[in-house]
């Protein structure tokens, strides 16, 4: 259900986004992966990593990264400046700082570290040309197998090429000694990997052109607006998004572009009429001098985007969503968001280069509000088809039951947004969006499988504006899936996830991570990220009970790795008595202890997720955080009555993709407080270790007040945590 | 290790903006410290921001500090003074009396004069007061009052600009135009101001990336006479920023500075967030002569600017007294009161006299500041031999080629 004044929300801005919808949900979150970094150490993908020898003697690790770029690392002995950069075709490069100045006299092929040819050998050859005239000469840690003329062939090995880069740096000090720049006396000799394309160090790269870009309304007259600019050829030269005030000037390199543009018509009352987006293909922008010249012409947007529902539903939500990548898979996302607004494209096809990944998403609700349910359909194309009438069929629908949770003191609406997940959405970002109806209840949303059946959602409180994320799930067409969502109590901890996730209970090397998330609920994928109303939170870490870090703010820390086995302890403090809306588990705290040992072969950190105390050279591995799942008897606003109480209790480790501590949970307790935690009672607690049902009495005094819970837990590696939650559930009034 | 910083903030913003994850001051690695935080946001159009970044190391506290404190032989400050700055770019102590650097900022910074105090005790400089004429503070029309009211937290934009100008040359005068916003048309009437009340350098260590509305207020950097400088941004390799794209302007781009066991004691590379670019509304001057960009290149000359190899700054408006501070808002003061100490401040219709003088500065060699777009190892993003984007023609080396 709209309604209306609840605002837009947009938390992330991963991609271009343009959502003109009033009170609707919206959320784009980026992936890691949307911004490959250079010097990446995330280990978990040590297993296919190789070790790299580079002529100046300086060994690189070098590893697959999400989205196919290449990760690399330096041995920790030889960490001098590099300069590495990811160019076209997946090559990465990695320069060390004494190779800069004789760039050109060395070719840039003795530092592509993802040439197969130079992994893990023993001798890696060279071809060496000597000044015209000049007889091959010996250089220092390089030998020589052969001579022809001023030409001759070569190697190095590992071992040797310390030699040639001792040799560059001798170099580089006598010029500085001289006062003249580093490297200006120059190398007495060309070097190029063997068998390498050979290169003209002069050629420039990218010479930049002027190009000039404007926009045409329905009329034909320029208007302003924005344009989404990419070199198709690769995206890593030119990826904009320029504003045009009239007329806009961008320098880019020459090569093949596409653009995209919304435009929004307006009625005479002010209105949307329709949103039109424009996508042009195969822009060319030469080596020529002159300035190019691209306008976007709204006029070109003339197919209508016609969605059928198999259930009565009227349109609430049109989003459609273009995925402009290069062929290395970089690129641009453009996502237009509407209400029941038409809207048009302008048809392209298929681009024979890169990808024009093409979605479109519409959202229904029902005639009658009080059905509660929503229909959610996605579909997808590459290019932009001509026939914009897209259908799904009843029996392409899934059935998922979204039930809503809520706060007794949170009358606000809730919104569930959904979104479809498919590998190009994945790399841009996964986006979902949602309308608010009333909490608490239970929400039928039908999601269809036409274009994917991995659907991802999320919470939204219009209370708070707290995101509950979750991983994104299949939801085969046929199938029915219940998803609780803020079901309470409310506690705090890590959790056990499958979609990427930074591992913040994890060792790397040197270094240890242990850290707390503040709020999640019973969902064992579910972590709440408050985006205007954050809790108050104090973070302390122990190392064998001294403590080594304190901080207001913090959540967790990472610290260096002691060398023998330890102890860490975390305690998360989180208050969240003002944020609007909260009368449950207002302040809660949490006591998690993990055993810490060097020698110890925890386990491995799996890909995509990613070590957040990162050392390349080491892999990550995860560390043995319980957490605990609470499953109340309770009513949706997690308000029980006097009388006998239960408590579904699941204790687990933090885990990754299924990897995580497998100790067993050998004890679990469970204490009550009916005085704010002046006195506690224990619960019965029966079950098998790790699932555990704990009951006891709500007394008759207790109507109308908010019990506390304190639960303890440890496995058999000595893994511990206990939480204490504040006000974890109500008691219903006496006749309530 | 900027890089590996980078990674923490995509993290951050997947997954941990709500959890904060804050790592430990002392005892975490780099791969986990916070990111320096801008001092200024994006700007609206037809607005400029500024360039300062501050360091995520904690404050300093308040009060002078090192052997002119209240408490013999406390430390000096974290982050560069000006004995490291004369020592890393081989500059005289004295010079440059006869010298009126202005520095253009946007709103009041109540407490400039007396911050600059601290900071000019601190370090054993002379000090620049209202009292003996050193010091002056008007708004955008030249008067002393009214001050126009504060603009966010400019005023450490502001209090980052007089340290640099004052560490680079002691004896210069420093004269604070503040403009009444940050509105081009604020700040260049600011800098014209400037140039009315005698600066023979204005620094401006703010701008926006350039449009077709960037022309209108080219006439405010152009002073033939006067040396004007423009911060190049932190932005990395992008659309350049004006005023530093004007061709009347000293564009001043950013390094890395680290003491090293070297002749010149100092290893110095590009920063990584330093903005260069190509232009495609200023025309190629005569004095550029990069075959890759059709149009004026960014930038011209360069200094220390990484946050993480940053400057100590004294400010209390906004801060809690000592702070490191970075961006190429810093650089560009540096750079005003090196040119300051050469005393050539005449020789800047425009930039070209640090073309004709490349040779006696450091070649900046090694960095580069490739991000979202790169230049495919190019000059313009890649600290190379010779001229590139993001160092220029490299740092000073003593005043000779300024």
């Amino acid at each position: 259900m709209r309604r209306p004044g609840l605002g837009r929300r947009i938390p992330h801005r991963a991609v271009v986004l343009i959502a003109i919808v009033a009170g609707a949900s919206i959320a784009v979150t980026a992936p890691v992966s949307a911004q490959p970094p250079a010097g990446t150490a995330f280990t978990e993908a040590t297993s296919a990593a190789q070790q790299v020898s580079l002529i100046t003697g300086d060994e690189v690790t070098v590893f697959p990264r999400p989205g196919g770029s290449t990760g690399f690392a330096l041995a920790p002995a030889n960490r001098q400046p590099v300069q590495s950069f990811q160019a076209d075709g997946g090559h990465r490069y990695v320069i060390p700082a004494v190779a800069l100045p004789y760039l050109g006299k060395l070719d840039r092929s003795l530092f592509d570290v993802t040439a197969p040819a130079k992994q893990n050998s023993g001798r890696i050859g060279l071809e060496l040309s000597f000044p015209e005239g000049a007889a091959p000469a010996a250089l220092p840690g390089i030998t020589l197998t052969s001579r022809s003329g001023n030409t001759a062939t070569g190697y190095f090995t590992p071992e040797s090429a310390t030699a040639f880069g001792a040799e560059l740096h001798r170099r580089i000090v006598a010029d500085v000694a001289a006062g003249r720049p580093a490297g200006s006396s120059g190398l007495p000799v060309t070097i190029r990997a063997a068998g390498a394309a050979q290169q003209v160090p002069e050629q420039p790269r990218y010479p930049m052109h002027d190009l000039e870009l404007g926009l045409k309304d329905l009329d034909g007259k320029p208007v302003n607006g924005s344009i989404s600019l990419i070199d198709t050829d690769s995206a890593s030269r030119a990826n904009l998004s320029v504003d045009v005030e009239g007329v806009a000037r961008v320098a880019v390199p020459a090569g093949h572009y596409a653009a995209y543009s919304t435009f929004v018509d307006w009625d005479a009352d002010g209105n949307v009429k329709a949103i039109r987006t424009v996508a042009v293909e195969g822009f060319a922008v030469d080596d020529s001098a002159a300035t190019a010249t691209l306008t976007v012409d709204e006029r070109t947007a003339t197919a209508p985007i016609r969605v059928s529902s198999p259930k009565p539903a009227a349109q609430q939500q049109l989003q459609t969503s273009v995925y402009r990548e290069d062929p290395t898979g970089r690129g641009l996302g453009l996502i237009v968001v509407g209400p029941e607004t038409p809207q048009y494209v302008s048809p392209v096809a298929k681009p024979s280069s890169g990808r024009l990944h093409y979605v479109v998403q519409w959202g229904g609700a029902p005639p009658k509000a009080e059905d509660r349910y929503r229909v959610d359909l996605s579909f997808a194309a590459e290019g932009i088809p001509a026939d914009q009438s897209f259908a799904t069929k009843e029996s392409e629908l899934a059935t998922v039951r979204d039930v809503l949770h809520a706060d007794p003191a949170d009358t606000m609406p809730v919104a569930i947004d959904n979104g479809p997940v498919d590998p190009v959405i994945e790399r841009h970002g996964f986006g979902a969006s949602g309308f608010y109806l009333p909490a608490p209840g239970t929400l039928i949303d039908y999601l269809g499988t036409t274009h994917t059946s991995q659907w991802g959602q999320e919470e939204v409180k219009s209370s708070s504006r707290q995101l509950m994320l979750a991983d994104p799930r299949r939801y085969p067409a046929g199938s029915t899936t219940t998803t609780d969502w803020s079901r309470g109590p409310l506690s705090s901890g890590l959790g056990q996830w499958n979609r990427q996730q930074t591992c913040e209970a994890c060792y790397s090397g040197s270094t240890v991570s242990l850290a707390i998330p503040a709020l999640r609920d019973s969902m064992p994928d579910h972590t709440a990220l408050p985006l205007f109303y954050a809790p108050k939170v104090h973070y302390s870490l122990y190392q064998d009970d001294k403590q080594v870090f304190d901080q207001d703010g913090a959540t967790g820390a990472v610290v260096e790795a002691p060398k023998t086995p330890a102890v860490f302890r975390g305690v998360l403090d989180v208050d969240r008595t003002a944020v609007p809306g909260v009368s449950q588990a207002g302040k809660i705290r949490t006591e998690l202890s993990v055993r810490y040992d060097p020698a110890a072969e925890n386990p491995v950190l799996p890909a995509p997720h990613v070590c957040q105390p990162a050392d390349s050279a080491q892999p990550c591995r995860i560390l043995g955080a319980l957490t605990v799942d609470y499953r109340l008897d309770a009513d949706l606003t997690t308000t029980s009555k006097v009388g006998g109480q239960a408590l579904a209790l699941h204790v687990g480790h933090a885990a990754f993709s299924g990897a995580g501590s497998r100790s067993p949970v050998t004890s679990a307790a469970v204490s009550v407080s009916f005085d704010d935690g002046a006195t506690w009672q224990p619960a019965k607690v029966t079950g098998t270790p790790g699932d555990y049902r704990a009951t006891w009495e709500n007394p008759p005094e207790s109507a109308g007040k908010s019990p506390s819970l304190k639960v303890t837990a440890q496995d058999r590696a000595g893994d511990a945590i206990t939480q204490t939650i504040t006000g974890a559930y109500t008691v219903a009034k006496a006749g309530a | 290790m900027h890089r590996i910083r980078r990674r923490f903030a995509a993290v951050a913003a997947v997954a941990a903006t709500a959890v904060a994850f804050v790592p430990a001051v002392s005892a975490v690695p780099a791969a986990a410290e916070p990111l320096p935080q801008e001092v200024c946001g994006p700007a609206a159009a037809g607005f400029a921001r500024c360039f300062a970044e501050v360091d995520s190391r904690p404050s300093g506290g308040f009060g002078v500090r090192g052997a002119a404190g209240t408490t013999a032989g406390t430390a000096l400050p974290d982050g560069y003074g000006p004995a490291d700055l004369r020592s890393a770019y081989r500059l005289p102590a004295t010079g440059g009396a006869e010298e009126t650097i202005a520095v253009v900022d946007s709103g009041d910074a109540p407490n400039a004069e007396a911050d600059l105090a601290v900071y000019r005790k601190t370090y054993g400089l002379a000090p620049c007061t209202t009292e003996n004429g050193c010091f002056r503070k008007v708004n955008q029309r030249g008067d002393a009052k009214p001050l126009p009211p504060r603009d966010g937290d400019w005023p450490v934009e502001t209090a980052l600009d007089l340290d640099l100008a004052s560490a680079a040359c002691p004896q210069c005068k420093l004269l604070l135009v503040e403009g009444d916003d940050a509105q081009f048309a604020s700040l260049g009437a600011a800098v014209d101001t400037a140039v009315g009340l005698g600066a023979t350098i204005v620094s401006n260590s703010y701008g926006a990336p350039e449009s077709s509305a960037s022309g209108d207020f080219a006439a405010h950097y152009r002073h033939p006479g006067v040396a004007v400088l423009a911060s190049s941004g932190d932005e990395g390799f992008a659309v350049p920023n004006a005023p530093a794209a004007y061709d009347s302007v000293v564009a001043v781009g950013g390094t890395s500075l680290v003491k090293a066991g070297n002749a010149r004691g100092w290893t110095e590379s590009a920063y990584h967030d330093a903005t260069s670019g190509c232009s495609a509304w200023v025309g190629k001057p005569a004095w550029q002569t990069d075959p890759n960009c059709p149009g004026r290149t960014v930038a011209d000359v360069s200094a220390v600017a990484d946050p993480e190899t940053g400057l100590a700054v004294y400010e209390t408006t906004v801060e809690t007294g000592w702070t490191v501070v970075g961006g190429t808002s810093a650089s560009a003061p540096f750079v005003a009161g090196v040119i300051a100490l050469a005393g050539h401040h005449d020789q800047y219709p425009d930039a070209s006299r640090l073309y004709a003088h490349a040779a006696q500065l450091n070649d900046v060699v090694g960095g580069d500041n490739a991000g979202t777009q790169e230049c495919g190892g190019d000059y313009l993003c890649t600290a190379v031999a010779g001229y590139d984007g993001p160092t220029g023609n490299g740092s000073p080396a003593g005043p000779a080629a300024f």
